[in-house]
């Protein structure tokens, strides 16, 4: 239950978009395999029936009334970004560069 | 003015608002004490000296003028680094997020600014509050002011090291499994973590979001009340906050606990714990009694898996919070001629530290296809079955008393592995997963001088008992007004 791969560790960094270098790879191998094996425990509750929690205190969402309020400006929202053009986020074409799909 | 310091903020802000000191000398007592001994220390991220004397500034001149002033007015308050404030740097203890000037500030902010609370600065954390120890700030450890070779405990290690070495009168800290009452055990302090919902979490940099709760961090519980006042309440911006009102907390402190039934469960407690810590305890719970509460055992059997049950769900929430941290919005960005893909996993591959890439990767691992069922929708049935064990208990007994942590503060770098360091939280988790308040403060000192944190929980919404049995506590006792040498030899 507590074994993981390189790959696999690969494949989670993959998911979670995490760049990792080989060392990186080798520790959280290590380290989420001592993890899993505490998080195993849990295979041994009885838990037949029982409600997976949804909200810790039962209660619903407070919901203001649905008014126009003043609102971030565009220019402060964009201020903290790392490059902006024209009231817009810039990023990276998605296709690398040169690639013509 | 060296002993304006050492009184009590409810102390200070009568005070200020009786005109015997005025918030600027009380501010430039703190910044005179941050400039000479932080640099040791190394409990503030940013001091925001001129921030800092406008406020106090204002402060003085609303007094001056006969205005009504708030309950903190003159107060002098650090702020732990992961609460955001506008137009001041917020970093969470992240290389991501250095230099970010956040656009808005979070609702405990503008409340501490409304009741006049001059804030001193942001504190040093566990990056993005993951940790149990401070070592995992980007920026550096924080240490201890018991003792500088011991970590001051996390995530709030700064807000619990800088007003134990009154470097501010009192801070907010951040609570998730813990991050509030186990740094206010190792530094000796009285740390309140608030029911889920009592405090608005808007402008929280969220960790876990159904865990996240932010708290005071104080010399005392009248303290604590005090700004439990004025951060609590509704609060338009965050939907999972309470509307309920916000009680005089002040005045729960007046009483004693004549009738009160203190719960003792065996599953807090027993093997892995130290000797000093379960006899400081105990010592606590029989001065309780003295005082005319009344003991009694409950039980928590699931209380053993409440760590595999945080450690999976806090991480599977994590893993979906910290998504946003992308180089798009703000925050540092690597990669940038590359592939959108790539500039994603250059920025978070440089940008996080390894225990927040721990923790991201096991999130992920939880909530992968195949493993939902088997790790995060049984972890969401356990929670479910630990909070009812509460809601048993607390139909028989009024308080939880509990070691706050196992041990008092360790040395840096004696947690080797994560799990090790996770085991830090094994009494503190339980509440967060059941949304309860706790409260931990002072109950004594081990061997080598280290304070030893007791810990009281409660049924939700029950803060005011927390902090009955706490004052009450405090004025049998005055462990809560030792402070550490730190800071006067030099």
């Amino acid at each position: 239950m507590s074994d993981v791969t390189e790959d696999e560790i690969r494949s989670l960094g993959g998911l979670a978009r995490l760049a990792l270098s080989d060392a990186e790879v080798g520790q959280l191998k290590t380290d989420l395999e001592g993890i899993l094996e505490h998080m195993g425990a849990l295979a041994e509750v009885d838990t037949e029936g029982v409600e997976p929690m949804t909200h810790v205190l039962g209660a619903v969402g407070h919901l203001r009334a649905d008014e126009v309020c003043e609102s971030l400006p565009a220019e402060a929202a964009l201020a903290a970004s790392p490059s902006h053009t024209d009231g817009c986020f810039d990023v990276p074409a998605i296709l690398p560069p040169g690639s013509n799909k | 003015m060296s002993d304006i310091v050492n009184a009590t903020a409810s102390e200070q802000a009568r005070r200020v608002a009786d005109k015997e000191v005025s918030a600027s000398q009380l501010c430039e007592a703190y910044l005179a004490r941050i400039d000479a001994h932080d640099g040791r220390l190394g409990s503030y991220l940013l001091v925001d000296r001129e921030g800092a004397r406008a406020q106090a500034r204002a402060v003085d001149t609303a007094i001056a003028g006969g205005d009504a002033v708030g309950p903190l007015a003159g107060v002098p308050i650090g702020l732990k680094d992961l609460l955001v404030t506008k137009g001041l740097e917020t970093t969470a203890g992240s290389k991501i997020l250095k230099g970010w000037i956040p656009p808005y500030e979070g609702s405990v902010v503008r409340k501490l600014r409304s009741a006049g609370a001059v804030i001193l600065g942001k504190l040093n954390l566990d990056e993005f509050a993951m940790g149990s120890s401070n070592e995992h700030s980007a920026f550096g450890p924080c240490k201890n002011p018991w003792d500088l070779g011991k970590v001051p405990g996390g995530s709030s290690g700064g807000s619990a090291a800088a007003v134990s070495a009154s470097l501010c009168a009192m801070s907010l800290g951040t609570d998730t499994g813990g991050s509030i009452r186990q740094p206010a055990s190792f530094c000796g302090l009285t740390g309140l973590k608030p029911t889920y919902g009592r405090v608005s979490r808007h402008g929280l940099i969220a960790y876990a979001s159904s865990f996240d709760q932010i708290g005071p961090l104080a010399t005392c519980a009248e303290d604590a009340a005090l700004m439990l006042e004025v951060i609590a309440g509704a609060d338009a911006q965050d939907a999972t906050c309470s509307a309920a009102p916000v009680p005089a907390y002040r005045q729960a402190c007046e009483r004693d606990v004549k009738g009160l039934v203190i719960g003792i469960a065996e599953e807090m407690g027993g093997d892995g714990v130290d000797a000093s810590v379960s006899d400081a305890v105990a010592s606590a719970i029989a001065e309780l009694e003295a005082a005319g509460a009344t003991v009694k055992r409950v039980t928590l059997p699931h209380t053993r898996y409440a760590l595999p049950t945080y450690y999976l769900l806090a991480t599977a929430e994590a893993s979906s919070n910290l998504a946003r941290f992308d180089g798009v919005r703000y925050g540092m960005r690597e990669g940038d001629s590359e592939a959108l893909q790539n500039m994603y996993e250059k920025t978070r591959g440089a940008g996080f530290g390894p225990e927040v890439k721990t923790r991201i990767m096991l999130g992920t691992f939880a909530l992968r296809a195949g493993y939902y069922d088997a790790y995060y929708k049984k972890a969401q049935q356990v929670r479910t079955l630990i909070a009812q064990d509460f809601r048993k208990a607390f139909a028989d007994v009024d308080v939880i008393a509990s070691p706050t942590a196992p041990t008092t503060a360790f040395a840096f770098g004696a947690k080797k592995t994560p799990i090790e360091m996770y085991k830090a939280d094994v009494f503190t988790l339980s509440c967060n997963l059941a949304g309860l308040p706790g409260l931990s403060m002072n109950c004594g000192f081990d061997d080598g001088g280290m304070p030893i944190g007791l810990q009281l929980l409660a049924a939700p919404m029950q803060e005011e008992t927390l902090l009955r049995v706490a004052a009450e506590y405090q004025r049998q006792t005055d462990w809560h007004t030792r402070r550490p040498s730190f800071g006067e030899q030099s």
